[in-house]
């Protein structure tokens, strides 16, 4: 990230901090980041697809270390709550949660208990979906042949580097799923993208990358309980669409 | 950052930067509730090691960082040198005082599974500093870290999971007897990548040149469904198996990180040793 990338991020996440969140008194403030990114190895099947990351703090604690209730859990919309433990005066706790596959909002809650302390929504968390298959229509493509997926409204023209074929079909018991990457050689980010099936066969989910990586990063479109909420995505990874390569 | 919870590899290589990042947002938060928007701003440069005094304890302990790296160790010399090590590198930093440290007092200690560190003083800040690498038991995953001043405990770090390539399995041949232009298929843990498998290297330990690297296969490997196929090169007798997986940072599970400003941890990412024998 250059400098200027640096401080023009910088003043948008000082604006979004600013927008949006209020701190509730007596409860400590605390501030919600969030970034998602697609999992790029997964251990199981049902963790493929884009990760939400939650990272919750107490900025007053890095000095005043004061006690935090031992029943704060956070959860993302129907995912199992899971437990906020800041051992010693750690200020911040980093949660993750696996396996996003739809273009959905996300609702990120903070819990002591079953008592709701703070919550953010972001509307359009995933904007990889914006993906669209163009050919073959109905995601089947033989072993070899072109598979071509679109980004309606690329922002940059930016070379893409790779496609990735997560592969769906159960593995084996005990053995972690797997991709394949494909290079797209000349591919551009405006342009349809045209990506050779690989050998292997079955179904799978697309995903394409271009370069350079980068992130977007904006403020909540509701939330409550924050003192501030921001999330970064990525830009110029898209997808999945759904895909199966065949014989 | 004070130890974080363990941090999944999300997108290849980026997860650094989402860490510092996730820093200096929270850290700028921290400041900026009392202060100029202009003052975090300019401490951004300095992170993750701290952006001011605001984020230090307001005590006189010393301010101390560790960190602890897993490794296979890829200088051996002999098959006796096989095996993983922990690097673990412990600094301190003033707490102001024109960056310089007060003295420790002469009791201190810093103790790595049970295994005295050997420290010494920044000739410049007068700084605790201090590096060492520590072999690890075949099975070993945990690192515990320990600072002692006059007998008791001022700081500690425990970190779990730092070998989860131990977790590999041959499946197959399933009494490891190899030959050959052979393979043979490795189920891969669920905790490291395991798409793309680099640096495969088969460790004849009975015979043979010894390499730090060890045999290439002849061929490269193969992940599919079921795991990775390796081919076999040829060797005699008895031999471990390792390889790595891509991306190469896997973080290690800190769970204790007291008396520390920061803990950090990197596990090994290497899959193995699993051991085989080839046959004519």
């Amino acid at each position: 990230m250059n400098s200027v990338r640096t401080w023009v991020t910088l003043a948008a996440l000082l604006g979004a901090s600013a927008v949006g969140c209020s701190s509730p008194d007596p409860d400590p403030k605390v501030a919600l980041y969030t970034s998602v990114g697609w999992n790029d190895d997964p251990g199981t099947l049902d963790a493929i697809g884009y990760q939400v990351q939650v990272d919750i703090g107490w900025p007053d604690r890095a000095t005043d270390c004061f006690a935090l209730s031992p029943d704060l859990n956070v959860t993302v919309n129907d995912r199992a709550p899971k437990a906020i433990v800041a051992e010693g005066c750690r200020w911040d706790v980093l949660t993750t949660f696996d396996g996003f596959l739809k273009d959905e909002p996300i609702t990120i809650q903070l819990k002591d208990g079953a008592r709701l302390l703070a919550e953010a929504t972001y509307n359009r968390p995933f904007p990889g979906f914006d993906m669209q298959l163009v050919s073959p229509a109905d995601g089947t493509v033989r072993s070899g042949e072109k598979v071509a997926v679109a980004l309606p409204e690329p922002t940059f023209e930016r070379p893409v580097i790779g496609a990735m074929f997560y592969w769906r079909d159960p593995p084996p018991e005990g053995v972690p799923p797997f991709h394949s990457i494909v290079h797209t050689p000349g591919a551009r980010a405006s342009q349809p993208i045209e990506v050779t099936a690989p050998t292997l066969t079955g179904r799978a989910w697309l995903v394409v990358t271009a370069w350079p990586y980068s992130k977007s990063m904006f403020g909540a479109d509701a939330s409550s309980g924050f003192e501030s909420c921001v999330i970064t995505n990525p830009e110029l990874l898209s997808g999945p669409v759904a895909v199966e390569v065949v014989p | 950052m004070h130890g974080r919870a363990p941090v999944n590899p999300i997108l290849l290589g980026r997860i650094r930067h989402d860490t510092v990042l996730v820093s200096a947002v929270m850290a700028m938060r921290r400041i900026q509730l009392g202060k100029t928007v202009s003052i975090p701003l300019a401490c951004l440069a300095t992170l993750p090691l701290g952006c001011s005094d605001d984020a230090l304890p307001a005590d006189t302990s010393p301010v101390l960082y560790v960190s602890a790296t897993c490794s296979w160790n890829r200088a051996a010399t002999s098959v006796a040198e096989l095996g993983r090590s922990t690097h673990v590198v412990i600094d301190q930093t003033s707490r102001g005082n024109g960056g310089n440290c007060a003295p420790l007092p002469a009791s201190t200690r810093v103790i790595v599974n049970g295994e005295p560190l050997g420290w010494g003083y920044d000739a410049e800040t007068q700084c605790l500093k201090g590096d060492q690498t520590f072999a690890m038991a075949a099975d070993g995953q945990s690192v515990a870290i320990e600072v002692e001043q006059d007998g008791s405990v001022i700081a500690q770090m425990q970190a779990n999971a730092m070998a989860p390539g131990t977790k590999a399995r041959l499946a197959a041949p399933s009494d490891g007897i190899v030959h050959p232009g052979g393979e043979i298929l490795v189920v891969p843990p669920t905790e490291l990548p395991s798409s793309y498998i680099t640096i495969p290297g088969f460790y004849p330990l009975e015979s043979g040149t010894f390499d730090a690297y060890g045999l290439n296969p002849p061929a490269a490997s193969t992940r599919l469904a079921d795991g990775i196929h390796v081919p076999v090169p040829t060797f005699v007798g008895r031999a471990a198996f390792v390889a790595v997986g891509t991306p190469p940072y896997v973080p290690g599970l800190v769970t204790t990180c007291d008396g520390f400003i920061e803990c950090n941890a990197t596990a090994d990412n290497m899959l193995g040793p699993l051991y085989v024998t080839e046959e004519p």
